[in-house]
């Protein structure tokens, strides 16, 4: 859990930096934009990094499996 | 204003679908069809050929605009309400690409890596593809897709001594349904295509161009499809998690070539990505239309990261995106079919008062 919010942190710190130019320059609307999937993408990788067993959508999907199974 | 010609527009329609399709739909085509497989992917082409007029249609009666713009012109709320949708469409096609392309690179090419330094990797390049706006999408595509094409209209005399016809026999042993259902499956990949209107506006996109672009599509796919069919057989094609794959393994030149697969895949490569990119694109270009106060190029970036993390989790494994395969269909048939044929008959210029 540690590990992957210390991964999440600095990925985000990193493309913060690197988007700074444009981001001082953009509409409130885009840096709040920005922040909030940063701040969703940082707390879904925590959820599902450690390898834990988290409920995934693609659970869902075997609603649709053929009878006869995939390839 | 960006401009992008009538060939780069037939290398972006051709690139829309094969180069991600290649990587699960012939074994999941051949679990259905089994050796009628090749004769299933022409059954939708002539609907999707239709949608793709339709779009053109639409796109004509607002010149300058495209499909994005038009629908938020004409009707502020609704309009944006459907660009949300086609945003979160194009989400999808993003994740599942991102992950089909994560999952190959981790089963079969660096199985030691870590998928999310590999995912990481593909969705870096995607985001620096997406932000620079469709000039950079379609010189990359023009850049990448004719190698793409040239190594896949080579693989049948690269594999030829190979091929054995019988794996085509007997041809409609259990009658004309499975290919049906083969056909209502691949159908939702080539209607992507039909999509292009929404980033193109009417002066740019044309109905030949696009139609060139999907009917290469199409052809390419099935020259990779009758290929896997011929070397593998209905049997063992269906089997494997990636049959194209394993047929390009069976590619064997000479001794000091006996790794030709790596070549074809270091061909294959950038022009997966850049088709992974597309999505991305279209992402960053609705959201651009929805709202003028959204700066696309910083929110490539965001956007690439939570598509790269979604796609991680939303799958336990490669299995979940092939029963992707079987959902598709019926999202396909919401934006690729039903939204088409309402704009088709509500979309119009408002009528001016003079």
């Amino acid at each position: 859990m540690i590990n992957a919010l210390g991964v999440a942190l600095v990925v985000s710190a990193v493309l913060t930096m690197l988007e700074r130019r444009w981001l001082s320059k953009a509409p409130g609307a885009t840096r709040w934009l920005f922040g909030l999937l940063l701040l969703l993408s940082i707390s879904l990788y925590v959820y599902q990094a450690p390898n834990t067993h988290v409920w995934r959508p693609g659970e869902l999907l075997h609603v649709f499996a053929p009878p006869s199974g995939p390839p | 204003m960006e401009r992008v010609s009538g060939r780069q527009l037939n290398m972006i329609g051709a690139m829309f679908m094969y180069p991600t399709a290649l990587i699960y739909l012939p074994g999941t085509l051949m679990t259905f069809a089994r050796q009628d497989a090749w004769f299933a992917v022409f059954l939708p082409l002539g609907v999707m050929l239709a949608v793709l007029w339709v779009m053109s249609r639409v796109s004509a009666r607002f010149p300058g605009m495209d499909l994005f713009a038009a629908m938020i012109s004409r009707y502020p709320v609704a309009g944006r309400l459907l660009a949300g949708g086609y945003i979160a469409f194009f989400f999808l096609v993003l994740i599942r690409d991102l992950r089909t392309l994560v999952d190959f690179v981790d089963v079969t090419l660096l199985p030691a890596t870590p998928m999310v330094i590999a995912g990481a990797l593909v969705a870096f390049s995607t985001v620096l593809i997406a932000r620079g706006g469709i000039e950079v999408v379609a010189r990359v595509t023009e850049l990448f897709a004719p190698s793409l094409i040239a190594i896949t209209l080579a693989l049948p005399l690269l594999t030829a001594n190979s091929l054995e016809l019988r794996f085509l026999a007997p041809v409609f042993e259990y009658g004309i349904g499975p290919s049906l259902h083969a056909g209502w499956l691949v159908g939702a990949w080539i209607g992507e295509i039909a999509l292009l209107p929404l980033i193109f506006p009417g002066q740019t996109f044309r109905f030949r161009d696009g139609a060139y672009g999907m009917v290469l599509s199409v052809l390419l796919f099935e020259i990779v499809l009758v290929v896997e069919l011929l070397l593998l057989g209905p049997n063992l094609g269906s089997r494997p998690l990636f049959p194209t794959w394993e047929a390009v393994r069976h590619i064997r030149l000479t001794d000091f070539l006996d790794r030709w697969d790596l070549v074809l895949v270091g061909i294959w490569f950038p022009s997966v990505v850049t088709k992974v990119s597309y999505g991305l694109y279209v992402m960053c270009h609705g959201l651009e239309r929805i709202s003028r106060s959204l700066d696309p190029r910083p929110l490539s970036t965001a956007l690439g990261l939570f598509a790269l993390v979604v796609s991680l989790w939303a799958f336990e494994n490669s299995m979940d995106v092939v029963l992707l395969h079987h959902l598709w269909p019926w999202i396909a048939l919401v934006f690729e079919i039903a939204v088409p044929a309402l704009l088709f008959l509500v979309l119009r210029p408002a009528r001016s008062s003079s």
